[in-house]
């Protein structure tokens, strides 16, 4: 395992594109969370002097509910990454250096292991990253800071980095399908923002609800503010099991097909 | 008995409904250098393909080293197929540390296949600032990585000038000394009459010929001949009945003889003509020659 990483890390060193992208998201992640946070506070206190009725919880960034706030909003950039994903498995198939790869020694399961490992580092990466900022703007914008404040909800993070995973591995296998990064990216984005909601729209929630979009989607649910709570509205503020299991089925899925395409196809 | 290598039994593969490869049987034995020819498309590529397990095969079976192939057969085999593969981006010596780690052996080749192949002051260089013929060196590089038992070139000397392709036969020739099997696909074919021991000929997929070179150059079966007097030679030849066919060629002539009557016997007859040679001389056949031959049978 540490030995495909290393590989894997060979490849993507001098990979210019692919620190690029990397430092672009990581960048506008910090810049947007760093740089609203004025802005959604005031929102939320706006919101809560408006209110009949006080309610608790001042601030968006207060610890712990941050990381389900937080958490969800980041969900909203993990495109990014996927982008980063296609071009590292569709740079594969341009270059042919999947075919010198498999030559030289590799199993076709050595390749997609490798792959498939990339992205869970791509996706822990980018989960510390939230924990990170979570933790900075967390410690901040909390009074009365405890080890339970801060370790509270903490399962959302957990679902981030199943929501990330999942997303890239779906990511991955529409780059691994059609070889070609321009085209798998439109697909993505095809699928993703046009293709399942209008299926979801013709179809009955209990079978739109397990679409992989809106499956890996809601694993983390819209937290509730202020101002939703006021017009009755609720969303699940809590990680289920059996949602963090269909997108843990999603992952093997798309895992699955990727293997089974790999195993059929001449390199 | 010679140990086999490769043995590949009855294989095939199909592209919709041209068949690329079609039934091909082979057996390959260690220590010889085995020259693969044909003409273009004729399924060279493609059953290297098959027997790197790249290229996913329509029937049939193969073996490595009297095992079924896995990712550690292929570890003992260095190959280049059809372009030098590399990570544009990374540096020639990046690429070989990456295939070194594939490979499960350490880097302490490197330095070494890289001085092989005249690229060691490049090594820094990203892959794709290199020229077609560099390209190719770092390929031939990238296959002796490890000390393979096996190496299998697809036209390796593909885009080299004249002193690289020298110097590439040279190489093949060094490694076969030290008992490795190589199998070379060329299309040229007095590379492949220079470094080659058996030769195998495909047409559509199909094994015309598989045998050793020397079978296929050994009989001197035409005499070149030469005389101050042109005339008489030609006359005299022309009488002699174990002549079976006279070439003009520039200042000689060439002469085809019945099987078992030598070019000695035909100068003890001339001579009693009175007719004196200024040049007697046996003609193998090119591998060229016999491969045309071959396909134009076809
Ligand atoms: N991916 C493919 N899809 C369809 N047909 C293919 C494919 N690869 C090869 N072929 C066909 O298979 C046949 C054999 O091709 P191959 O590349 O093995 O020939 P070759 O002997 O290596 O030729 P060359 O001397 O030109 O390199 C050709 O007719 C070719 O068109
Ligand atoms: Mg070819």
């Amino acid at each position: 395992m540490i030995r495909l990483l290393k590989i894997e890390f060979k490849k993507i060193s001098s990979n210019r594109t692919f620190w690029i992208l990397s430092g672009l998201y990581a960048l506008l992640i910090i810049l947007f969370f760093f740089g609203i946070q004025s802005v959604i506070d005031d929102l939320a206190e706006e919101a809560n002097k408006k209110s009949p009725i006080p309610l608790p919880g001042l601030s968006a960034y207060s610890l712990p509910d941050i990381w389900h706030n937080l958490t969800y909003i980041a969900g909203y950039f993990k495109i990014f990454l996927a982008v980063i994903v296609i071009i590292l498995i569709t740079n594969e198939y341009t270059y042919k250096t999947i075919r010198q790869n498999v030559i030289s020694g590799f199993s076709r399961w050595d390749f997609l292991k490798s792959k498939l490992l990339t992205i869970g580092v791509i996706s822990l990466a980018a989960t510390i990253l939230v924990f990170i900022i979570g933790l900075i703007l967390g410690l901040i914008h909390t009074e009365d800071i405890s080890a339970g404040k801060i370790f509270g909800k903490s399962e959302f993070l957990l679902a981030y980095f199943l929501e990330i995973y999942a997303f890239l591995t779906f990511a991955f296998f529409i780059g691994f399908l059609v070889k070609r990064s321009g085209l798998a990216l439109g697909l993505l984005l095809l699928y993703y923002y046009i293709l399942e909601p209008v299926a979801r729209y013709k179809l009955p929630d209990e079978v739109g609800n397990y679409f992989p979009k809106k499956a890996i989607g809601t694993l983390i649910d819209i937290p509730n503010t202020s101002i939703m709570r006021l017009f009755g509205v609720e969303f699940q503020d809590y990680i289920s099991l059996i949602d963090a299991l269909v997108v843990v089925a999603y992952i093997l899925l798309f895992g699955g097909l990727s293997y089974w395409i790999l195993k059929k196809r001449d390199l | 008995m010679e140990e086999t290598v490769l043995s590949i039994q009855h294989l095939s593969k199909n592209y919709g409904r041209i068949r690329a490869v079609d039934d091909l049987s082979l057996d390959v034995h260690k220590g010889n250098v085995y020259g693969i020819l044909g003409p273009n498309g004729s399924g060279k590529t493609t059953t290297l393909g098959i027997i790197l397990s790249v290229i996913n095969p329509s029937g049939g079976e193969f073996s490595w080293f009297g095992k079924i192939p896995t990712k550690e057969t292929r570890k003992h085999i260095g190959a280049i197929l059809e372009v030098p593969i590399f990570y544009p981006y990374l540096s020639g010596e990046k690429n070989l540390k990456i295939i070194a780690d594939i490979k499960s052996c350490s880097y302490d080749g490197i330095a070494d296949v890289l001085q092989t192949v005249d690229l060691t002051e490049r090594k820094k260089s990203k892959f794709k600032t290199y020229s077609l013929g560099m390209k190719q060196r770092l390929a031939i590089a990238a296959a002796l990585i490890g000390d393979p038992e096996v190496l299998i070139f697809d036209e390796p000397t593909n885009g080299l000038d004249p002193q690289g392709i020298a110097e590439i036969r040279e190489l093949i020739i060094r490694i076969a000394v030290h008992g490795k099997t190589i199998i070379l696909a060329s299309h040229l074919l007095d590379e492949v009459q220079k470094t080659c021991s058996h030769v195998v000929i495909l047409d559509k997929g199909k094994n015309l010929f598989a045998g050793k070179v020397s079978e296929l150059t050994a009989a001197p079966m035409h005499v070149e001949v030469g005389a101050e007097n042109m005339e008489d030679l030609e006359k005299y030849l022309n009488e002699n009945e174990n002549v079976i066919g006279i070439e003009k060629e520039n200042m000689i002539l060439v002469v085809k003889l019945k099987e078992g009557y030598k070019g000695a016997a035909l100068n003890e007859f001339l001579l009693s003509k009175g007719v004196l040679l200024t040049h007697l001389g046996a003609r193998k056949k090119s591998l060229e020659k016999y491969f045309l031959e071959l396909l134009a049978e076809k």
